[in-house]
């Protein structure tokens, strides 16, 4: 198969949260609009420096305020030599005060209905970043106080609890496994596929304690409620894209295929007409080598330790198989 | 028999095991958050667990501080573990005066200004918050030449300032 089309294209929307979109595009869209139909009591977000008005004006526009945190600016050369470099990923962050007269990098906000909303979450929002070769973590119960700010279930909270170490756990994995199978469904539903949140498609921002988490389940519905009746083809276009399987590899790192997916005793497969490859830009050091196979091939198999590419019958590549890689289709 | 070393006793008294090294400037390690993470791991969300800990662990130290005044470092580690209970608690201004008086115990230790630095934030102090972590080293330093008994707040800003400067 040799077909190259982009599956997963932005959404420009029609009329609610045009504003916000043309300053920030498409990864928050969703989560902006539940703020601003107050199904969501805080999202944070970042922003060009030089677009901070901008936002602020579009935040406006639907009753929101920010607040500013600090700035992410870009920094060159490798996390080595960087005391507590262990705990920030490959692609990090120099931690620069918020001024309004910084010249490059992203700032950190809080967007909220009022003011002390913001500055509440922001108190638990601190990021490793790195100040004067030092970056610090902050305490683990603030990851725990802020989810709760954010408005995350729980459930799902208490999840992050138990397998927060990237460094042990693979999260997505984490969830499959706590999910449970229903006989002849689907293995997870699309309202808690949070796989193309970075592409604006998702109704959730955060990790789910399972792929059919009942409270995140109820929060997107909500927000599908809501948004239905004033930015119906977003809807329809999250709905259809949510809906298709995916290879995954690890936190935003996967594949989506245009395709059916198959169970079968000793595993699963997928015949795919098309196939887009999402990678995780803060780890590149875990992209897969075999993706150009994958899009050149038509049917992929996965057993227990091996992925076979098939173009036809013919297997145009068996590449072994991570423990935590899993397919997974959404109803 | 010798009484066992604090940091066990304190570990007896919150059924929580724990690890504390001393962290300096010149060990080029970050903060560990070990001891937080398990005490948060233990007792977020168990307000009366918590409580109790508070004040079994306020006790003790208070007898401790009295017996041992030979042993300050081992005072700070303990200030130390009782500010992060209260951290938990969302007592914020006891949490900070915990880390104050630790720092003022063991002022090798960086642990009690990170720690100082979470507590201002949490209290909604950005500015302070940003002006240790901005400052970080200089502050330390010039806490370790400084002739004050006890850093209080007053003294953290002039540290701040005068580090900036
Ligand atoms: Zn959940």
């Amino acid at each position: 198969m040799e077909n190259h089309a982009i599956l997963v294209k932005d959404y420009v929307p029609r009329s609610f949260g045009k504003e916000y979109w043309n300053v920030k595009g498409p990864p928050q869209y969703p989560m902006f609009a539940a703020v601003a139909l107050g199904l969501k009591p805080v999202m944070d977000d970042w922003v060009d420096v030089h677009d901070y008005e901008r936002l602020a004006d579009a935040c406006a526009a639907y009753g929101l305020v920010m607040a500013p945190d600090i700035v992410f600016a870009p920094v060159e050369g490798s996390k080595e030599g960087i005391i507590g470099g262990r705990n920030i990923t490959t692609t990090y962050s120099r931690g620069e005060k918020f001024t309004g007269q910084n010249t490059e990098g992203q700032v950190h906000i809080l967007i909220a209905r009022d003011k002390q909303a913001a500055s509440d979450a922001r108190k638990w929002a601190w990021y490793s970043l790195v100040i004067n070769g030092r970056s610090t973590n902050k305490p683990f119960v603030d990851h725990l106080r802020y989810g709760k700010c954010l408005g995350y279930p729980p459930c799902c909270v208490n999840f992050f609890r138990t397998y927060n170490n990237w460094h042990l756990f693979s999260n997505p994995f984490e969830t499959l496994k706590n999910t449970a199978f229903e006989n002849g469904n689907a293995i997870g539903s699309h309202y808690c596929n949070n796989f193309l949140m970075d592409k604006g498609y998702s109704y959730i921002h955060h990790l789910p304690c399972s792929y059919r988490c009942k409270a995140s389940t109820a929060l997107a519905q909500e927000l599908e409620k809501k948004l239905d009746t004033l930015e119906p083809a977003f809807i329809q276009t999250a709905n259809r894209l949510l809906r298709k399987p995916l290879l995954v590899f690890g936190e935003q790192h996967f594949a989506i295929f245009d395709g059916e997916l198959q169970k079968t005793a000793g595993g699963a497969s997928i015949s795919y007409r098309a196939c887009q490859y999402f990678r995780n830009p803060s780890r590149p050091e875990e992209n897969i080598a075999f993706f150009d196979e994958i899009q050149a091939g038509d049917a992929l198999v996965m057993n227990d330790s091996h992925i076979l590419i098939k173009d036809g019958t013919t297997t145009i590549r068996k590449a072994e198989r991570k423990k935590e890689w899993f397919l997974i289709d959404f109803d | 028999m010798a009484a066992p070393p604090p940091l066990e006793r304190a570990e007896n008294i919150l059924g929580v095991p724990l690890h504390r090294t001393e962290i300096t400037l010149e060990s080029g390690e970050p903060y560990d958050e070990g001891a937080s993470y398990a005490l948060s791991q233990h007792f977020y969300g168990k307000d009366g667990e918590l409580r109790n800990a508070i004040r079994n662990m306020t006790r003790f130290l208070a007898a401790f501080a009295r017996q041992r005044q030979d042993s300050q470092k081992d005072a700070a580690v303990l200030y130390s573990l009782l500010g992060n209970l209260h951290y938990i608690a969302g007592n914020f201004n006891e949490s900070a005066n915990c880390a104050m008086r630790a720092a003022s115990l063991n002022r090798s230790d960086i642990t009690y200004w990170v720690e100082l630095a979470f507590s201002l934030r949490a209290l909604g102090e950005f500015d302070v918050f940003e002006g240790i972590l901005f400052n970080f080293e200089g502050i330390v330093r010039l806490w370790q030449q400084s002739t004050a008994p006890d850093l209080t707040k007053e003294a953290l800003l002039s540290l701040i300032k005068e580090a900036k400067s």
